[in-house]
């Protein structure tokens, strides 16, 4: 190729500069540093689902750094690989600015029983460092000391482990945001009346149901039933909660609660789902005769 | 010497359960306006109904007895968040496939909400 063919193949001058951008490590100044932070934090935020190209303008330069650090550690949901949770969260524990911008934070399957276990430990700081976490989905084995020390206020919580119930609500009561709850209950003798007092969604079986749902103004229910749940009691008790709800849906694993016992609170409900239905297949003979 | 034995074959078809009576109930709720019939996570099969005749005979009835209905979704899809679309109006490009990420995200604005940076 000639010297004459590479110029008229050139690329136009912003090309160029984003070749700059995203081909160096180190911060360089470049044109878009002049930019008002108005204008880039848009152009930056179009980026919100390509993570590649954030990790790459987050290289760019001082002030595109932050602005991509800003979206990159907002929803932080690595897959279930320790290692990719461990960068994470000794990445928060060393930067309190980092940790700071984290609002959504989803662990699933990997702490162990082990209280010695330092990743337990690390999860433990993670958490106390993302002061400004909203929404946590944490699925452990019997940690729920995991909470202590952490100042965040949630909006939304999803804990799939349940022996230390107490523990839990004694977290619960200090969340006073919370308006989205998973949470499979498994002490119907402990008093929740007046815990999450915000609540609005509420995902779990009927215990969790008659802990939570009394006394508090739920619009949205996931009633999943757990392994050996009655499905035919009576729901009367609930029946000046349920009169709030709008969306409602009901079933999975172990079927769900008899629709003519649920259906006739359900005066204000809007969107039904019936969930984990399951379709029948039978074998069938058929005489196949030659043609 | 051998005579052709007409062969006996097990095929497996795939019924449909209907659910009528649950699905009568369900349009006794009189603000119903979207109703989701899922499999998800429970079903191996692949999908809650597998006549598709079944589901265009059916749900003109229910849209009949339930003037407040006006959409239903049907899970197609054993894992994945796919969905077929029933309209009370019928989309010109027949019955819409739709994705949704979680069936909270479809029921649930809230959350939503939450997400799009609404809260």
């Amino acid at each position: 190729m000639t010297p004459s063919s590479l110029h008229s193949h050139s690329a136009p001058s912003y090309i160029q500069i984003d070749i700059l951008i995203i081909g160096r490590n180190r911060y360089v100044e470049t044109p878009m540093d002049n930019l008002p932070l108005d204008l880039l934090r848009p152009i930056v935020e179009n980026l919100a689902d390509d993570s590649r190209s954030l990790l790459a303008v987050s290289l760019a330069s001082r002030e595109l750094r932050m602005e991509g650090q800003r979206i990159l550690f907002r929803r932080v949901t690595p897959p279930t690989n320790k290692d990719h949770h461990t960068k994470f969260l000794t990445a928060v524990t060393s930067s309190s600015l980092l940790a700071s911008l984290v609002e959504e934070y989803h662990q699933f399957d990997l702490l162990d029983r082990r209280p010695e276990e330092p990743f337990l430990g690390l999860t433990c700081r993670g958490l106390q460092a993302m002061v400004n976490l909203k929404i946590l989905r944490l699925r452990t084995s019997n940690h729920p000391q995991s909470f202590r020390g952490c100042t965040f206020q949630l909006e939304a919580l999803e804990w799939n482990d349940y022996p230390d119930v107490e523990h839990i609500l004694d977290f619960l009561r200090t969340q006073l945001q919370l308006r989205t709850l998973r949470l499979y209950w498994k002490r119907p003798d402990l008093d929740t009346s007046g815990i999450c007092p915000r609540l609005q969604l509420l995902h779990g079986d009927r215990s969790t149901m008659n802990a939570f749902l009394p006394g508090r103004h739920v619009t949205s229910i996931k009633w999943t039933p757990s392994n050996g749940e009655l499905l035919n009691d009576s729901v009367d008790h609930l029946s000046r909660e349920f009169n709030h709800i709008r969306f409602f849906s009901v079933g999975g694993w172990w079927g769900h609660h008899r629709l003519d016992i649920l259906i006739p609170h359900l005066g204000a409900v809007e969107v039904f789902e019936l969930g984990g239905l399951r379709s029948l297949s039978v074998p069938v003979c058929f005489k196949k005769f030659p043609l | 010497m051998f005579q052709e034995i007409p062969s006996l074959t097990m095929y497996t078809v795939s019924l449909t359960i209907p659910w009528v009576q649950e699905l009568q109930l369900i349009c006794e709720i009189p603000r119903l306006r979207i109703l989701v019939l899922s499999n998800r996570p429970c079903d191996h099969e692949g999908q809650v109904f597998n006549s598709q005749q079944w589901c265009e005979e059916s749900f003109p009835t229910l849209f009949a007895h339930r003037s407040t209905l006006q959409h239903i979704y049907v899970g197609i899809h054993y894992q994945l968040p796919l969905y077929r679309g029933w309209s009370r109006e019928p989309s010109p490009h027949g019955n819409e496939i739709f994705e949704v990420v979680e069936v909270k995200e479809a029921l649930l604005p809230e959350w939503n909400d939450r997400r799009s940076g609404d809260l």
